[in-house]
């Protein structure tokens, strides 16, 4: 079972995307937050192969971050640890001040407006609404990603640290990491066929990390 | 039950194996999800695209449980001097969980409270039995910080160990008390008490939920309240929970065999079926009904002839069109299921079906690699996919009801990815399937061409 609890020092590991490597001057920002994801564990994930491509593990994190960006581990740490609510503190310098509903409610809308066959399926399984929001969120992000007057998007993605705090799972924790490469590959593909491509940062960083018990439960 | 114990089966098969190999990860998973949804009422109408996202949140909704449970009850056990023990029976997944206590802490005679709130379980602190302990115990070492050690390690202290009591770790709200050792009719006696009390009021009270609505009320209450406090309510749960530890027990090689005994006898005790069986007898009948399925099998006329009946049913699908499959439907609707058209098995039809179970291992596969990424190079192994779209523009006929969802899904992979040769095959596929040489108009231009 997980241990689960913060490293008594917090873990900043920032992978920095490098479409911008040749040019000196980028315009625009792109933060993907992850929850929770220690470092040491993406990458060992990353270097995994699945037996059934032949590829990484975490294919987009690979292909993006591992042979065309650089990545950067511990590049910040400080006593205490940071997570959820220190990133409107990092952001903007102030604690969280209002809740944004709009993809809430967005989310829910698009779950539960589909196809009377894709309803009753889903009613049989049970509705998911856990990713809703961050589905919504990274869905409007991949919009805006298309307007060149946007120059700074950022998504949180907290999935990782819920399933870290349920239980030390490999299994559980590699599926969390997968789908979050999976968000990171449809928002790289949106900013490759968007006007700014050529100058636009991708950075994923993660807040701090999890003791997890190697060969435990 | 037997679904139960066919997904814990299930979910220990390690599909990298070779012995495994006959089916991919993917079939193995949704193996699970179609015998996941056979316990829902209408599981079986669930479209084959819904499989993975039906698998998932059940996956981890039990890893939550299970979670959940050891922080409680490993809590519970540390807070009243005892030792948390869990059981995985040589898996990594650990499913039960044994609470044992130090004989050398009995002795000690240090004052220790006991909270049996959770635990079920009488204060073991303050018993004579346990003090005199003449059951089964185990060695344990341990190190000078109080943690447990391999056997050997230098500096380890042996210390023997009582056990008091195995929980499940899948029960919905809090660990559910399958054997005491002390008690071993305890768990027994519960359900006798539950089975009684409802007995009485219905049977001899003549209370029912129907027919008095403050005793309906008093009793969805009563089990509101008990559920809240994390009691197992329902009893097929229970079931299935002393079931799948049978189970285990029957087919682990890890447990010290002395402990395995013990811990089997005290499950027989909970039979409160009278039909049910022992452990030893259900063993026999398995091995009974194992060598039967294997005659039947080698029969002449048993499983060919089941398996021809099978796939003259399944090659309806492809021999009658959709007006005659929908009046061949009405008529076996209307005799009650007497009557079910059925094709004659013939070599030909063999061939037709071969080639449609692989059109559609293709096109499972291929919407699989659409699905999953905006640019599939990156996810997946290319000549593989190549592979395939070339299979299915060979296997598909012209006039095969399949062609335009083939034509759609190449066309997809056409537009996700840019590696030239998967393109090319794409192009080559979508050009025989056109039937005029070049790919349709309107594929081409969705992938850009």
């Amino acid at each position: 079972m997980t241990q689960g609890w913060y490293k008594p020092w917090a873990c900043v590991a920032g992978l920095l995307a490098g479409c911008l490597v040749a040019d000196a001057s980028p315009r625009r920002v792109v933060v993907i937050k992850l929850d929770g994801v220690p470092a040491d564990l993406l990458e060992q994930v990353r270097q995994d192969r699945d037996p059934r491509t032949g590829n990484s593990k975490l294919p987009w994190i690979d292909e993006v971050f591992a042979r065309q960006g650089t990545r950067i581990a511990n590049f910040y740490v400080r006593g205490i640890s940071l997570s959820a609510p220190s990133w409107s503190l990092l952001d903007t310098g102030q604690h969280q001040r209002w809740v944004r509903w709009k993809p809430f409610t967005l989310g829910l809308r698009q779950r539960l407006f589909k196809t009377p066959h894709d309803l009753f399926d889903e009613l049989q399984i049970g509705f998911d609404l856990q990713n809703s929001v961050f589905e919504q969120q990274e869905q409007e992000l991949v919009e805006k990603v298309k307007d060149d007057r946007v120059l700074y998007l950022d998504l949180f993605c907290g999935d990782f640290d819920h399933v870290a705090h349920r239980g030390n799972d490999r299994i559980e924790q590699t599926r969390a990491l997968q789908g979050i490469d999976a968000a990171i590959g449809r928002i790289w593909t949106a900013i490759q066929g968007s006007n700014l491509r050529d100058s636009t940062v991708m950075v994923v960083v993660s807040d701090h990390g999890h003791e997890l018990c190697r060969g435990h439960v | 039950m037997e679904v139960a114990s066919a997904l814990e089966l299930l979910a220990r098969v390690d599909t990298n194996t070779a012995g495994s190999a006959a089916l991919s990860s993917e079939d193995w998973q949704d193996l699970q999800a179609r015998l996941m949804l056979s316990r829902k009422l209408f599981g079986g109408l669930i479209g084959d695209s819904h499989l993975t996202v039906a698998y998932e949140p059940q996956y981890a909704r039990v890893q939550e449980r299970r979670a959940h449970n050891w922080e409680l009850l490993r809590q519970a056990a540390e807070s009243n001097g005892l030792y948390f023990d869990p059981l995985n029976f040589g898996e990594r997944r650990a499913t039960h969980v044994l609470l044992w206590i130090s004989k050398a802490d009995l002795q000690s005679n240090l004052p220790h409270r006991f909270d049996s709130n959770l635990l079920a379980i009488h204060n073991p602190w303050a018993e004579e039995s346990v003090r005199n302990w003449r059951g089964y115990t185990q060695i344990s070492y341990f190190d000078a910080q109080r943690r447990r050690v391999p056997a050997g390690t230098s500096c380890a202290n042996p210390t023997v160990m009582i056990p008091l009591a195995v929980y499940s770790l899948d029960s919905d709200r809090a660990p559910l008390l399958l054997a005491d050792f002390r008690d071993p009719w305890k768990p027994k006696r519960l359900e006798l008490l539950k089975r009684s009390a409802d007995a009485i009021a219905t049977g001899v009270l003549g209370y029912t939920g129907f027919g008095n609505l403050g005793y309906l009320s008093a009793r969805m209450s009563w089990y509101w309240l008990r559920h809240r406090h994390g009691a197992t309510v329902d009893r097929s749960e229970r079931a299935s929970l002393y079931a799948e530890l049978r189970h285990l027990l029957a087919l682990d090689g890890t447990l010290d065999p002395q402990l395995r005994r013990e811990l089997q006898s005290r499950l027989d005790h909970l039979s409160i079926n009278p039909f049910e069986r022992s452990f030893d007898d259900e063993s026999e009948l398995a091995r009974q009904q194992y060598a039967a399925l294997l005659q039947f099998a080698r029969s002449p006329e048993g499983l060919p002839v089941l398996l021809a009946r099978e796939r003259g049913r399944e090659a309806v699908a492809i021999s009658d069109g959709r007006s005659a499959r929908t009046f061949l439907g009405i008529a076996s609707v209307s005799t009650l299921g007497l009557y079910r058209h059925r094709e004659p098995v013939t070599q030909e039809l063999l061939a037709l079906l071969d080639r449609q179970r692989r059109i559609d291992a293709d096109i499972r596969y291929l919407r699989r690699v659409a699905d999953s990424a905006p640019r599939i190079e990156v996810v997946w192994n290319m000549d593989e996919v190549g592979r395939r779209v070339e299979e299915l523009g060979v296997l598909i006929a012209e006039r095969s009801e399949s062609r335009e969802e083939a034509v759609g899904l190449i066309g997809r992979i056409l537009a996700q990815t840019q590696d030239t040769e998967t393109r090319r095959r794409c192009l080559n596929c979508l050009a025989r399937l056109n039937g005029q040489g070049t790919p349709p108009v309107e594929v081409l231009a969705g992938a850009g061409e």
